[in-house]
């Protein structure tokens, strides 16, 4: 079991890694259609039709994988008094009870986001005319991955590996030296 | 809503993501009311992520961490230093004050004390500041990061609430240097009965070059507000240009790589899906209660009690104080603004007052335990238990209270700029 | 949700999802509908109303009678060529003469082809051709006579490709942007611009920072009446035709109500000191006509020119307001 719980997290790193630069990209492309936007209102007198829409429906992928990203080591904001106060296998257990209580909610994002995802599709978008489904998949597809990534948790809290919190994250990134 | 609300707490309480315990409970309670299909659930949370002016947060989180890998923070501090460093004091204050720059760049709190703490905390502890004292202080002044614009908080209000992101910017500039004010008092106090003195004094000449190395950072809020009150861009593509104005000032500065660039898009882009993720689920959970007509009966209630406007404030300000104790600020704006709105505006109060008075409360539940994102890093730069930061940090919460009922009893303080330069634009 | 069908006797009420305010010709047109409804039914079945789009916006709201989380609501037709592409027509620049060919056209067999084909595609009914009306153009920088007026004008249009189109054609630098951002837009000057019914006009108050409306109806704005059909099915035959019975009458007092608010809109739009320009609707038809022959095709069923064609009934809008009042 172990050794599959090894393999399972390398696997998933990977995964994330890709994850990673998606988001990148994602936030790029949103940078640079609401900058352009600006720019061509300026010079050209007229602007993007689509550039508003299709990064609307980025950022609702950005968040839901961003989202996902962040559940591989527990990032997600949560009020963890029961963490901080317990310790070893009881401070364990909690993540795990925790961590089995979000799964069941992301298998309902799942079920129930591909219903919606379903029931949208003959909808056309105002500005691209795209079906609705594709940025409403982002529901059953983000919580596909929150299923997996906090498995990932939960493997590496089992394991005892050491895992990034969200105020290592906020100093590595005040000050650049870690990366 | 009893059934919601349990549940909401027990979840929470266990220590799963907020997001989880608020869409969680909320998936419940419509399951168990069959008012509708749970399919609602993944459709409330992209609806209310589907919103244009929401861009404006992974956009002011991104020209914060540029500016950050940019080397801005060195910048800042060595021109806060230089205005203030060489007073009794001077490290605390000059924290402070370069948080106070530093916070119209950046849309978060917690970013602004580890941009700032990281290298301020160790300077101030090698001169002998008490630690409790200089992560208290230090973790207060990153909590200005979402007073004065731009500001999450701030933007994720006018959302909720249907105000201008702009104005709202505007409401926060007076309130920002009230609360920055009170803290470099409150500082100074401590150091002179501390006796922590003060750095040398800088010359002319060193002012000039710290402020001439940092004028590109600071003119970043002149760029953000001019261009929206100068009708060049709206709030939301404002942030964009921030974007835009900080890869050109980290290259200009010679401190952007490509590698760098990436690294900054990516950690963005994670840091505004940690936030977003919370309003989307928020998004649901206003849905639903907006259905049972929750926020009405909680308003006709509330006119009954005969409370008067001041019972009023006063009851939403503590209630806002202890539930930031627990929840983070845009969690509780966007669950608490559909339900005190109304209410609000039906005891006369402008809505851009209300929303100042309700991040500045929130702002103080950055450093308020159990739970505090600011409080967690400063601990994490000076290595001390979060039980000593709290009882450190409990004096600031005091200064920070009292500014909180100044900005409450007197509109004005926030709404005379956003209404002079309305008239003016 | 569990759609178990209702008693002939059923008691309960209704949720009803308002784009505008309680003192609206949107509220009007609901509080009618609940009234008759409430007689019809001997005061079984009552509506709760939510507004000012507190459940959501425009598409949501369809979106959610759709799929049956909203049961009822009021909303104007902006988004509705997405879920079926007919309803474009109500994008097409000056193919609406006026109130009695408006009228005609909606209460007769486009109509009812409409909404038919609208039930089939989104299982949402329409119950009343209700209304925003008309939609006028404002600006801040000259009175609008002819289409060389608009020249180089900034106007803020909505997300519709065919909206972008017929305001180039008019000759302004069409910009779409969102409706959060429009009066702040309007105020600073990143546009100069925009257009809408009058009374959502003067709801928003864009009189503060606009000082010219051109009486362009340009466009003809419905804001149907709706039911959700899988929530509809779920009464008895006797209180579907209390529904439907109810949802006519309501119609013809929202219409009046809306005829109403514009008048009186445009006053207030008038006594805050904005100019009043009549325009040159020739002028103005003949720019369209390269959207118009753009788009006959695009749209089904011959749908424009079958409206184009339709013989107003005269005095259609008369009728209507004598036969309910
Ligand atoms: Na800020
Ligand atoms: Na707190």
């Amino acid at each position: 079991m172990k050794a599959f719980m090894r393999s399972y997290l390398r696997v998933f790193g990977v995964v994330n890694a890709g994850i990673r630069y998606v988001l990148a990209l994602l936030l790029a492309a949103m940078s640079v259609l609401i900058g352009w936007q600006v720019f061509a209102r300026f010079v050209v007198g007229e602007s993007l039709t689509f550039s508003e829409e299709v990064s609307r429906f980025a950022m609702v992928w950005l968040v839901v994988l961003g989202a996902a990203y962040a559940a591989q080591n527990g990032r997600l904001i949560k009020v963890d008094i029961l963490e901080h106060v317990l310790g070893g296998g009881a401070r364990k257990a909690a993540i795990i009870v925790a961590g089995c209580l979000s799964i069941v909610f992301y298998l309902v994002l799942v079920v129930f986001g591909m219903f919606i995802t379903d029931a949208v599709a003959f909808q056309r978008t105002p500005a691209t005319e795209i079906s609705m489904s594709i940025p409403m998949a982002a529901l059953p597809v983000g919580g596909a991955f929150l299923v997996l990534n906090t498995v990932c948790h939960l493997f590496a809290t089992v394991l005892d590996v050491r895992q990034v919190s969200e105020v290592d994250e906020i100093l590595a990134e005040a000050g650049e030296v870690e990366r | 809503m009893a059934l919601l609300v349990i549940a909401a707490l027990v979840l929470l309480f266990l220590g799963v993501p907020i997001a989880v315990a608020i869409a969680g409970s909320t998936t419940l309670a419509v399951g168990a009311s069959g008012i509708f299909g749970i399919e609602v659930v993944p459709q409330q949370i992209f609806n209310a992520l589907n919103q244009f002016p929401l861009m404006a947060i992974p956009f002011f989180i991104l020209a914060g961490h540029l500016m950050q890998v940019g080397g801005i923070s060195e910048r800042l501090i060595r021109f806060g230093n230089a205005i203030i460093g060489h007073m009794t004091g001077g490290l605390a204050m000059a924290a402070v004050l370069t948080s106070m720059f530093f916070a119209a760049i950046s849309g978060s709190g917690a970013a602004t004390v580890a941009a700032i703490g990281s290298i301020l905390i160790p300077a101030m502890l090698a001169r002998g500041y008490d630690r409790g004292f200089t992560a208290a202080n230090q973790s207060v002044a990153g909590a200005l990061g979402v007073i004065i614009p731009p500001s999450i908080p701030l933007i994720l209000y006018a959302v909720a609430a249907n105000v201008s992101a702009g104005d709202m910017f505007m409401a926060g500039v007076f309130p920002g240097v009230i609360v920055t004010l009170s803290l470099l008092i409150m500082a100074y106090l401590v150091s002179r009965k501390r006796r922590y003195a003060g750095i040398e004094k800088a010359t002319g000449r060193e002012l000039f070059t710290a402020f001439r190395k940092s004028i590109l950072a600071l003119l970043m809020p002149v760029i953000v507000l001019g261009g929206i009150y100068g009708g060049i861009f709206t709030p939301t593509e404002a942030a964009v240009v921030a974007v835009v104005y900080s890869v050109i000032v980290g290259f200009a500065y010679r401190q952007l790589s490509l590698k760098k660039l990436v690294d900054a898009f990516a950690d963005s882009a994670v840091t505004s899906a940690i936030v977003m993720i919370v309003i989307g689920t928020a998004g649901l959970f206003a849905f639903y209660i907006n259905v049972l007509g929750a926020p009405t009966q909680l308003a006709e209630t509330m006119t009954n009690l005969n409370l008067g406007i001041v019972g009023f404030i006063i009851l939403v300000n503590v209630i806002l104080l202890i539930a930031g104790m627990f929840i983070e600020a845009a969690a509780a704006i966007l669950i608490f603004v559909p339900i005190m709105l109304p209410m609000a505006t039906a005891f006369g109060m402008d809505p851009v007052h209300f929303g100042i008075i309700m991040v500045v409360n929130l702002s103080i539940g950055l450093v308020t335990p159990p739970v505090g994102l600011n409080l967690f890093v400063a601990a994490d730069l000076t290595k001390l238990s979060l039980g000593r930061i709290s009882k450190a940090v409990l004096p600031f919460i005091g200064v920070l209270i009292i500014d909180l009922v100044l900005i409450s009893a007197l509109p004005q303080l926030s709404l005379w700029l956003p209404s002079l330069v309305n008239t003016a634009g | 949700g569990t759609l178990v069908s209702k008693d002939a006797d059923y008691e309960g009420s209704i949720t009803f999802s308002l784009a505008l305010g309680p003192d609206s010709h949107h509220a009007a047109g609901a509080y009618a509908f609940a009234e008759r409804l409430a007689e019809l039914t001997d005061d079984r079945i009552s509506v709760d109303y939510y507004y000012n789009n507190a459940l959501g916006g425009e598409r949501e709201v369809v979106e959610g009678m759709s799929i049956n989380s909203i049961q009822m609501g009021m909303a104007s037709t902006g988004p509705m060529g997405g879920f079926v592409r007919s309803f474009m027509l109500f994008d097409m620049p000056y193919i609406f003469r006026d109130l009695d060919h408006v009228y005609t056209v909606l209460d007769g067999e486009i109509g009812e082809e409409l909404a038919a084909e609208f039930e089939e595609t989104a299982s949402v009914r329409i119950i009343g051709w209700t209304e925003n009306g008309f939609r006028y153009e404002t600006n801040s920088v000259r009175p609008i006579r002819t289409p060389e007026d608009l020249q180089g004008i900034k106007h803020r249009t909505q997300e519709s490709a065919a909206q972008i189109q017929t305001w180039r054609a008019f000759g302004t630098d069409a910009l779409p942007m969102a409706w959060p951002e429009v009066y702040t837009g309007l105020q600073q000057g990143v546009i100069d611009s925009q257009e809408n019914p009058i009374a959502t006009i003067a709801d928003v108050n864009f009189q503060e920072v606009q000082d010219y409306i051109a009486m362009t109806q340009h466009v003809y704005s419905p804001a149907p009446m709706m039911i959700s059909s899988r929530y509809f099915e779920t009464f008895s035959e006797g209180d579907q035709e209390a529904i439907l019975a109810a949802g006519e009458y309501a119609t013809g007092i929202q219409r009046e109500a809306s005829a109403e608010a514009e008048a009186a809109a445009l006053q207030e739009l008038l006594d805050a000191g904005m100019e009043q320009t009549e325009i040159d609707r020739e002028a103005f038809e003949e720019a369209a006509q390269p959207v118009i022959d753009d788009w006959r095709e695009e749209i089904p069923r011959d749908l424009i020119d079958r409206v184009i064609a339709t013989e107003a009934e005269p005095g259609a809008a008369a009728t209507e307001q004598e036969g309910t009042s």
